[in-house]
């Protein structure tokens, strides 16, 4: 419950200090939230496994967005920015998809 | 190449990526740390009350935020200026529809002081006579309203963003030309498409993906109105060349056409129906008659 509501304060903060983000960074911004929804799911999936781990997951989220920020990075030095975006999106986007069919087989036992 | 025999490897052995991509989606660090933390007797879940858990959700949710309130007011200049644009047009068209709808009353004032000052001889005759004929003035009489529009499935924006194969299903200036010259082959006498009269220098063309007729953008379904001889004239267009055009443009491309004939019909006068350029000669005498009927349009 609390890490939810830790959730909800920062999207709340989020929205109403309304901070302008760099127009350099914003490439970054959408394959950050993937990145995000990726450690949450696979956290909300280690909490139901009874395996959680905090630092796991604090690393694991700081990893996924600066791995992918940095291909992202690559990918726009070497022209094929738009491409590995899509890579990283396909990767995410899978991992998210098994966590939440655990989490769903978890939650409904279907 | 002979099969070799039989081996351990599994069959997807060449598809590994996927397959632990697939299976293993959780992050293989959080079983290894469980483990770690029975080892040492601890319970293999740690609190969700941690410090550091609720940081780091506070970041995720702040990145969340910030990107979502980012992403969706990026294009803000953007629309602003696109919608001040379209707000621009549409209040310069309507203007423009001010103004013919002004012009028109006052040519048709024009039209009636004319025929007062001029009485009823014989100049006066020819002089509604021209009128008539150039378009001039306003007519009504029988005649048959041509409606055509997009295939259904062509319609859409969505068809037309997709480009090349969306035109199969559209009404084209081309068709719209034949359509008119069609027309007055089989004895139109008066022709106006979407209330726009066609004169001797209307002009159907294409502007990007718009139909213009005389600069004037027109917007589907196009209803071309023709007034002519009842008995004769529909019959003529229907058996002649426009008829066949038509059936093919409705068969093969599935542009909807729809035919209605009418006792009494209005076609507006022609607007600006002025020359720039080109002068009469002698005005003493009534000039040459200008061929009974205005040319077709010219592309």
């Amino acid at each position: 419950m609390i890490p939810a509501i830790g959730l909800s304060l920062g999207i709340i903060i989020g929205l109403l200090l309304q901070p302008a983000v760099p127009v350099w960074l914003q490439p970054y911004l959408p394959i950050a939230v993937i990145a995000a929804l990726d450690a949450v799911f696979g956290a909300v999936r280690a909490i139901l496994d009874g395996i959680f781990d905090d630092k796991v997951f604090v690393i694991s989220f700081l990893s996924n967005v600066i791995v992918a920020a940095f291909i992202v990075f690559l990918g726009d030095k070497l022209g094929v920015g738009a491409q590995l975006s899509t890579g990283v999106v396909v990767v995410l986007g899978v991992r998210i998809f098994s966590n939440v069919a655990a989490i769903r087989r978890h939650l409904f036992d279907a | 190449m002979t099969r070799s025999a039989p081996t351990d490897r599994p069959p997807d052995a060449s598809m590994t990526l996927l397959t632990s991509m697939l299976q293993r989606p959780l992050d293989p660090s959080y079983a290894a740390a469980a483990d770690r933390r029975e080892a040492q007797g601890r319970p293999r879940s740690t609190s969700l009350r941690s410090p550091l858990l609720i940081t780091a959700t506070v970041l995720i949710g702040l990145v969340v935020g910030v990107a979502s309130y980012n992403l969706t007011t990026a294009n803000k200049p953007r629309s602003q200026a696109r919608a001040e644009l379209i707000g621009q047009i549409q209040d310069r068209r309507s203007e423009v529809d001010a103004m013919t709808a002004q012009a028109t009353t006052l040519q048709g004032q024009l039209t009636d002081l004319e025929g007062e000052q001029l009485g009823n001889d014989a100049l006066a005759n020819r002089t509604r006579e021209l009128a008539t004929q150039v378009g001039a003035v306003p007519l009504h009489g029988p005649g048959f309203t041509l409606t055509l529009d997009d295939a259904p499935t062509s319609g859409s924006d969505a068809a037309a963003e997709n480009g090349g194969q969306a035109d199969q299903g559209k009404v084209l200036a081309k068709d719209l030309q034949y359509v008119t010259n069609a027309l007055w082959e089989s004895g139109a006498e008066a022709v106006s498409i979407n209330g726009k009269r066609l004169t001797a220098t209307s002009a159907i063309r294409f502007a990007g993906s718009a139909l213009v007729v005389d600069y004037r953008p027109l917007t589907r379904p196009y209803v071309v109105t023709a007034l002519g001889d009842p008995k004769r004239f529909p019959a003529a267009f229907a058996d002649g060349a426009g008829g066949t055009y038509l059936s093919t443009l409705r068969n093969t491309f599935g542009i909807r056409v729809d035919t209605e004939v009418s006792d009494d019909l209005t076609v507006p006068a022609a607007v600006g129906l002025t020359t720039r350029y080109a002068r009469s000669g002698d005005t003493g005498e009534a000039t040459p008659s200008p061929g009974t009927t205005p040319s077709p349009t010219a592309s």
